[in-house]
């Protein structure tokens, strides 16, 4: 997907951002987007507000959007 | 939302209402069978409609005539895949939805719907189901999940690479390959003094809600569509729905009934695509119920398991290594089940060198839907038996071993993140210090105790306050209540204007009065509805000071709303006699109309859940017979809105683990058919079989709510199969490593013993 890597440098200042940028240099992530991505920013898990600010240098995740029952 | 909103004052605020254990605002209506489920529902002229199924694991469909049922008199639609064109441009997850509704081309499971039928009654119905005729080709299938991953397993889909894995490139029943983890393991195991390493497996089990699926079904000539439906998420059906039937969003309105449980068993669209295509087809409504054995035989129960667990530990309990490599059957199509197990499968603990390998894979089997806490509870049972197994090595106290492994604020996550403040250090020192781990066992009996960890979350909520003119409040919510979010949002709109409980109503709303609103799955319906209300109370507030303001003649800034009612505040002010809201209501239309409070939001960071579980068994030697003598579930509620809705989630938690742990269990047979499609053969426990199930409730704040709310709807069941298979391990001196622990499988492990 990134190449084999487990963490890979990007700029961006928000969610919206970062998606649109990994989306540009990895274009093979596209499926994991189609079907959902939360991220986790400082611990904390983000699924649907694009518009949260990265903060400098800030620890990201990203997983899979959950199911849940 | 600001966090002004959210801020720790809020949190620590003094409550009138919250807290209470109010009536239940459904509670006489479900008690004296007035409550209207959905099978209550029905519409002059409708149809019946039944679905004829699959008898075969996995076959081609060569030939469906429908001639002779359609010319039977009283059948007045019967439908194929045929009538349910593809829609899903590209979409696979809706596809594999489409697929699941009406087989096309192929059946993949026992049970799969190939046809369906409406006639005016369900003896016609039946009768035309008999008259189809359907060439199949029988073809080899798979139903355990270690099979189906074999090189000599039939492919199920030839479509299927494996996600996530650069080494398999052609097609296989292994669809997806995800791996989770940090540090170095190998280095850790090196370290360790002991080594702990065995195998489970966890056989498929079934939500076991008591209301069957039922829709009725109404599409008209001009494309518009009405739908009354079971379901826990009637905004999600209807926009699955619309892409699927071609229709738009706003012209199918839904309406959800009452729910009969769901625990994630109706987040998925079933038959509803059926319903409506034949009410489109035969221009009449139509209602679909399913019976229980369809309920069995082509829902989504969860995934069968097979897993592989490896513990390094030092003689002063230090867990130094960690390694699992979890397999899920996902049903016959993709699914990310392992992936889910793989994430939460050591999230309870502080691990340097932490690795899980998930493996999802497909088989001939229905497909896998959420159940509470989805995956998390299988991967609980093996890795919580590791650590038990662990501890007792190097002769170290379960309780203790887990205690001093625990993860804390700062601990980096199995799954990634770094953890925030969390709850389980505080449910395992209630757990320590709880009577119940005190209390002597009798003969036979052994206790066990395990730890469970969930996500939870948010999602969009969209709501609606009014004013009635008499000074009451409604409150429109397009969150499904299963487990009480009317009373916990009447409380918390009650709360917020400083009226009573009682003058508050709040009902589900239909898709066309409100907008998008997520299910109720993620334990996030009281957490996120109640969030929304609040809000949409505070908006109200502030018109109601508007229209007290507007009253007074005076600036609203010097108007205060407090015990519900204005009250003009400031030096020039200091002897008006308040506006109550039922005075401010009553002059709405004269200053400015009806008074009103809506609220969207998204409610993400909802702040992850622990909980830790104490259960004592009694094994019969002579038949293997377990009996759960004493149970205890101890959680973090953050702020219990209504604590008994919050100690009925616990009980009804452990009590669906408590069966999956010892009886419940989906039985194949070698043609790959369900045996045992129904509750006489496949066993839930009923109120003989359980004790009361005793609560602890822990309020640890929630700092994302502001109330300080947590999610508690799921977390409940992640711990039983694991710590009910430490009793019985306890009770017995056998390691327990295959659920359910019915009698045969224990009196086998006793044998094994000797």
């Amino acid at each position: 997907m990134v190449g084999g890597a487990s963490s890979i440098f990007i700029e961006a200042g928000t969610i919206r951002e970062l998606f649109s940028n990994l989306l540009k240099f990895y274009p093979s992530m596209e499926p994991h987007f189609e079907r959902g991505v939360a991220v986790s920013i400082e611990g904390k898990i983000y699924r649907d507000q694009h518009d949260t600010v990265l903060p400098e240098g800030a620890e990201i995740y990203l997983m899979p959007r959950l199911p849940g029952g | 939302m600001s966090l002004d909103e959210m801020n720790s004052k809020l949190v620590e605020k003094k409550f009138k209402v919250i807290g209470r254990r109010v009536p239940r605002p459904d509670g006489i209506d479900k008690v004296t069978g007035r409550a209207r489920y959905g099978a209550d529902f029905n519409m002059p002229g409708q149809l019946i409609g039944l679905v004829l199924r699959s008898p075969h694991a996995h076959a081609r469909i060569d030939k469906i005539d429908i001639k002779k049922a359609e010319t039977l008199p009283g059948v007045k639609a019967v439908i194929t895949s045929a009538d349910l064109p593809d829609l899903t441009n590209g979409d696979q997850a809706l596809r594999d939805v489409l697929e699941n509704a009406l087989a096309r081309g192929r059946a993949l499971y026992d049970g799969h719907a190939v046809a369906a039928v409406a006639a005016i009654d369900a003896a016609t119905a039946r009768k035309a189901l008999g008259l189809i005729e359907i060439t199949y080709e029988v073809l080899p299938h798979v139903t355990d999940v270690d099979e189906a991953l074999m090189k000599s397993a039939p492919v199920i889909h030839s479509h299927i690479r494996t996600e996530g894995s650069q080494e398999v490139t052609e097609a296989s029943n292994w669809s997806k390959s995800s791996e989770y983890g940090h540090g170095d393991i190998e280095a850790g195991f090196k370290r360790a003094d002991i080594i702990i390493s065995r195998s489970y497996k966890t056989e498929q089990s079934h939500q076991g809600y008591i209301e069957p699926h039922s829709v009725t079904a109404l599409v008209s000539p001009d494309g518009s569509a009405e739908m009354w439906v079971c379901t826990q998420g009637h905004f999600v059906y209807r926009n699955h729905c619309a892409q699927l039937l071609g229709l738009e969003a706003n012209k199918l309105r839904v309406t959800a009934s009452e729910i009969g449980g769901g625990f994630g068993g109706k987040t998925h669209l079933w038959a509803e695509p059926l319903a409506l295509a034949l009410s489109r087809k035969a221009n009449r409504p139509v209602k679909l119920t399913m019976s229980r054995e369809e309920v069995f035989r082509a829902t989504g129960p969860t995934s069968s398991t097979s897993i592989d667990v490896k513990l390094g530990v030092t003689k002063t309990g230090e867990i130094t290594a960690a390694f699992a490599e979890l397999r899920y059957s996902s049903g016959c199509f993709a699914g990310n089940w392992a992936e889910l197990g793989a994430m939460t499968a050591f999230a309870c603990y502080d691990l340097k060198n932490v690795k899980t390998v998930g493996r999802d894979a497909i088989t001939n089997r229905p497909k896998t839907a959420a159940y509470r806490a989805p995956s998390a509870p299988m991967a609980a049972f093996a890795v919580e038996n590791a650590i038990d197994e662990a501890a007792k090595a190097i002769g170290m106290d379960p309780v203790d071993f887990r205690i001093k492994n625990a993860a804390r604020q700062g601990t980096k996550s199995s799954y990634g993140p770094v953890f925030g403040p969390i709850g389980i250090g505080p449910t395992l020192e209630a757990a320590k210090n709880h009577p119940h781990m005190k209390a002597p066992l009798g003969k036979n009996q052994g206790r066990g105790m395990a730890c469970g960890f969930w996500f939870n979350f948010g999602g969009q909520t969209c709501v609606d306050l009014n004013v009635t003119p008499d000074g009451n409040v409604t409150f429109a919510q397009g969150t499904i209540d299963v487990g009480g979010s009317r009373a916990s949002v009447a409380m918390a709109v009650a709360e917020e204007m400083g009226i009573s409980y009682d003058q508050v109503r709040s009902v589900i709303a239909d898709t066309s009065s409100l907008g998008h609103n997520d299910m109720t799955d993620g334990s996030r319906g009281t957490f996120s509805t109640s969030m929304a209300a609040i809000f949409a109370a505070r908006n109200a507030v502030k018109v109601l000071r508007e229209r007290a303001a507007k009253t007074w003649d005076i600036p609203v800034a010097e108007v205060e709303w407090r015990d519900g009612s204005a009250h003009a505040i400031g030096s020039g002010h200091g002897n008006r006699t308040p506006l109550s809201l039922k005075e401010i209501a009553a002059k709405a239309g004269s200053t400015g109309g009806p008074i009103a409070g809506h609220a969207e939001t998204v409610a993400d960071n909802a702040g992850v859940s622990f909980a830790t579980h104490i259960a004592d068994v009694e094994v019969d030697p002579e038949t293997g017979r377990s009996q759960i003598k004493r149970y205890t579930v101890i959680q973090d509620a953050g702020k219990a809105m209504h604590p008994s809705y919050v100690e009925g989630q616990y009980q009804g938690g452990a009590a669906q683990g408590i069966g999956w742990a010892l009886n419940e269990e989906y039985v194949y047979g070698k043609d790959g058919r369900l045996q045992n499609a129904g509750f006489l053969d496949y066993r839930i426990p009923v109120c003989s079989d359980l004790p009361f199930i005793d609560t602890l409730i822990l309020e640890i704040p929630n700092p994302n709510h502001p109330y300080g709310v947590r999610g508690v709807g799921e977390t409940s069941i992640v711990p039983p199969l694991a710590a009910v298979s430490i009793a019985v391990t306890n009770a017995t001196g056998v390691r327990q490593t295959h659920i359910p622990m019915s009698p045969p499988r224990v009196l086998k492990s006793l044998k094994s013993k000797q």
